[in-house]
């Protein structure tokens, strides 16, 4: 049977590197089914706002329930911090995939479909994750609060209450981060 | 905010390169920035030239800052997870054959959204605008029918699967080809199935053995009947056996393994991974089939009956041992186990399965196909005859041990008694009636059933009395499908429900409002409401089953209703209640309501009732609340229902035990 992926967290979190070897296909299967509805969004023009359907997706790959409170600020730090490694190892290889094999078949219609396509997901996974080392240094709170909020999916509350600050020291470190990461991600 | 505050920020000359970001600098560029962005934005510039008077690449720095809050709008707004998909789904599309198609006409098939990828290309939902129903609509991608000759094999293959009929067989609605900007393209329209695979219901949980009996029975059941007709199946994986909520199991794909398979011939083998040449994009679902091919078909040797009967062993085993029998990093090693090696024995596990278990699996997993089960009807008997030894076994296992002489058996519970008498009266009375039974939603094991009484009967009367036995039997047949062996039978629950149906044109009421089934297709635009009536008290809740933006199932809440019933789900016994008027949307297509009938208030009903208010129109968009309520629906979904439509008096009788009754009610208008 295979284990749950919260399983797997847990296990990763209390040191065993194996957990990792077996998450990570896992998540990646979690992730194309994301992709796939999130194309069937697209294709029902629907209003839903997006974080439903991404808050569903987290529940589905933690099972918040199995943590107990204890841990669960340690367990959503090691969490956000693994989903920022997966994606932003996953979107790496997408593309040098992409470039190395470069035998895609785009057909004109998909080309210009594909270019929409990429303004709408502005957001460059690979150049934040460089940004934001860079931010870690400058400031570690703000890059954990990006971590937590951005990469692990948490709420300003929950992310005040995994870290231990304030609600009001969440949103304004976070309004700050984003800016500097925005100003970080235009150049 | 006051000035004074930042005078702390003053002295700039410790910075001696302002150039370089240091986490010191980055703080006072940060209190600067929060500052500024406490005033209003025409007052911002005066506080710069104040705040940064003797250093002006703060101030730059600051600007770049609150330049970017501004321009951020949805910066970082929704998680990674969705950044990452939407990159995904660039190389999905890419990937997808012949492109995507959603939104887009095929035939008379308008294409809903895409359920899914598999070997054999893409698979949508689609509306059949002639039949006005849904259909799940598979697109062949382009590679698979370059080859005429292959593209022929395929459709003479998919023309015999289509005239299966069985049912725990997808039916095939049509198979076809248009043209389109980018080519023809071929296509099958089958049955839309709403359920899960095997594979998702794999990966969810040890499934129980009973269940798994009954799905690898159903399955053997299909490939019995495709046998008959000369078609072999050839790629039996979790992948190809949905699950449906009724219990029903049904495999897809027929014989339409054949269009991916390269013409080969046996000398083919020993060149390098010659069963898996075919389909080089998609590494995943190489291993994925592999796992589930017979030594013969790894060998490129031809198929036949027998090679399905491996595959549903390996899928068997699977369900058992919660893992598959061969398994390798490659496709290659796969193969050499599946060829070489037996896999790791089932009475390893724990609990171990029973040894006729472990006899069934390895006879459907002998290498040499001589030595397997010949048909899948041996293997389907033999299945079915485990299952019903154990669940008799679980039976008598209740019974208090031995002095059974008929002066001194044990009492049968009194509920037992009034279910069996309640069970042995419905049998009797069904049968003859001038009514329907809806096929499509009565409990699979309701055929069965009978057989199983008699054989219970048979062996039950060698323990206890006769009469004793035949009550017993009786409620061996008739207590839930889903309960454990252990549990005790559920009380029967019934109701009875008919719609109210007030047609309409041109947006006005149009002729008397009529009594209905709800089975007749209606007009788009007409209202209904919906009457209830039931001789035992309980709650009731009515859901709207609709699709997420992301294309999951979601529901609406009905009923409960502020206005109505005091906005109470509890309706007392033999009263009458009607709910309030719902539209038929414009839009074609079917409504599907689930009638939810509880002895006690369901909390994770109750919880969601007040989202009946103009604001969420009873949506359930918390994750939380749905996960909730889906869970229940799943958990009530298997409680065996009678549901009966009664014509002459145009209303549908639902009986079924258990504490939650939940039917489906599908509402079709165009």
């Amino acid at each position: 049977m295979a284990e749950s992926i919260t399983q797997l967290l847990l296990k990763w979190s209390e040191g065993d590197q194996s957990a990792l070897d077996q998450l990570m296909p896992l998540v990646y299967d979690e992730l194309r089914q994301l992709a796939r509805s999130y194309l069937r969004r697209h294709a029902h023009n629907h209003t839903m706002q997006p974080t439903v359907l991404v808050n569903e997706a987290y529940l589905r790959l933690v099972n918040q329930h199995q943590v107990t409170w204890e841990n669960r600020a340690q367990f959503f730090g090691l969490a956000s911090k693994l989903m920022r490694n997966l994606l932003v190892d996953y979107i790496r290889q997408r593309r040098a995939a992409k470039r190395g094999g470069g035998d895609y078949n785009l057909s004109l219609t998909f080309a210009d479909k594909a270019a929409r396509q990429q303004s709408q997901s502005e957001i460059d996974l690979i150049a934040l994750d460089e940004a934001l080392g860079r931010l870690a240094v400058l400031s570690p709170q703000q890059s954990t609060i990006v971590e937590l909020r951005f990469f692990g999916g948490l709420t300003i509350p929950e992310t005040a209450s995994a870290m231990g600050i304030s609600h009001a020291t969440v949103e304004r470190e976070w309004s700050a981060a984003r800016a500097w990461l925005y100003s970080q991600l235009s150049k | 905010m006051e000035r004074g505050q930042s005078l702390a920020l003053q002295p700039i000359e410790q910075v001696s390169n302002p150039k370089i970001m240091t986490p010191e600098r980055y703080q006072q560029v940060n209190e600067v920035f929060h500052e500024a962005l406490n005033l209003e934005t025409e007052r911002r510039a005066a506080f710069l030239d104040w705040a940064c008077a003797s250093d002006p690449q703060l101030r730059v720095e600051v600007e770049a800052m609150l330049n970017s809050h501004d321009a951020a709008g949805s910066f970082l707004a929704a998680p990674a997870v969705e950044a990452a998909a939407g990159e995904i789904m660039t190389d999905e599309h890419a990937r997808s054959a012949p492109e995507n198609l959603a939104g887009q006409k095929i035939g008379h098939y308008q294409i809903l959204s895409h359920l899914g990828s598999g070997g054999m290309g893409d698979v949508y939902l689609a509306q059949d605008s002639r039949l006005g129903r849904r259909v799940a609509l598979k697109l062949l991608p382009p590679e698979f029918t370059k080859d005429r000759e292959r593209v022929r094999r395929f459709e003479q293959e998919a023309k015999a699967a289509s005239a299966l009929n069985h049912p725990n067989i997808v039916t095939i609605h049509e198979i076809g080809q248009v043209k389109t900007s980018v080519g023809p393209v071929h296509f099958i329209a089958e049955e839309y199935i709403e359920g899960l695979t095997l594979r998702r219901r794999i990966k969810q949980e040890k499934i129980p053995l009973l269940e798994t009996l009954e799905i690898a029975a159903q399955s053997a059941n299909a490939l019995q009947v495709a046998h008959a007709a000369g078609i072999v199946h050839r790629d039996i994986k979790p992948d190809n056996i949905m699950l449906r909520p009724d219990g029903f199991v049904k495999i897809l794909d027929f014989g339409l393994a054949k269009l991916t398979e390269p013409k080969r011939s046996p000398a083919d083998f020993n060149t390098e991974s010659p069963t898996v040449a075919y389909n080089k994009t998609q590494p995943g679902t190489i291993l994925g089939t592999a796992a589930y091919m017979s030594p013969e078909q790894a060998r490129g040797l031809d198929v036949d009956a027998r090679s399905d009967a491996w595959s549903l062993g390996v899928v068997l085993y699977e369900m058992v041992a919660g893992r598959a029998p061969f398994k390798g990093m490659t496709p290659t090693d796969v193969i050499v186990a599946i060829v070489d090696r037996e896999p790791s024995p089932l009475s390893l596990l724990s609990p171990r399965p029973p040894s006729e278990l472990e006899r069934i699996i390895a006879k459907a997993l002998a290498k040499n196909r001589d030595e397997r089960y010949q048909t899948a009807k041996d293997m389907a008997i033999d299945l079915k005859n485990l299952k019903h030894r154990l669940e008799l076994d679980a039976a008598l296992a209740r019974i208090p041990k031995p002095e059974n002489t008929p002066e001194n058996a044990p009492e049968i519970p009194p509920e037992v008694v009034d279910a069996a008498r309640a069970a042995r009266y419905r049998t009797d009375e069904l049968v003859p009636r001038q009514t329907s039974v809806r096929a499509s939603l009565a409990s699979p094991a309701a055929k069965p059933a009978l057989s199983r009484v008699r054989r219970v009967v048979a062996i039950l009367a060698a323990v206890v009395a006769i009469s004793l036995a035949a009550s017993l039997a009786l409620w061996l047949a008739w207590r839930p499908r889903s309960s454990t062996p252990t549990a005790p039978p559920a009380p029967e629950r019934q109701f009875t429900y008919w719609l109210t149906v007030q047609q309409m044109r041109d947006h006005k009421e149009y002729k008397e409002p009529y009594q209905s089934t709800g089975q007749e297709p209606f007009e788009a635009g007409w209202k209904f409401k919906l009457n209830f009536i039931s001789p035992q008290s309980g709650s009731l809740y009515i859901l709207n089953e609709t699709l997420t933006s992301g294309g999951a199932i979601t529901y609406r809440v009905l009923f409960p209703f502020p206005s109505i019933n005091n906005g109470s789900a509890q309706i007392p016994a033999n009263q009458p209640i009607q709910t309030g008027r719902y539209d038929l949307t414009e839009r074609q297509g079917a409504e599907k309501l689930l009638l939810i009938w509880a002895a006690q208030p369901a909390p994770e009903l109750e919880a969601v009732k007040g989202l009946v208010n103009p604001k969420d129109l009873g949506l359930i968009s918390a994750a939380t609340q749905l996960n909730a309520v889906r869970d229940f629906l799943a958990g009530s979904a298997k409680s065996k229902l009678e549901i009966e439509t009664d014509n002459s008096k145009a209303q549908v009788n639902v009986r079924g035990q258990g504490d939650v009754l939940v039917i489906p009610l599908e509402l079709k208008h165009h």
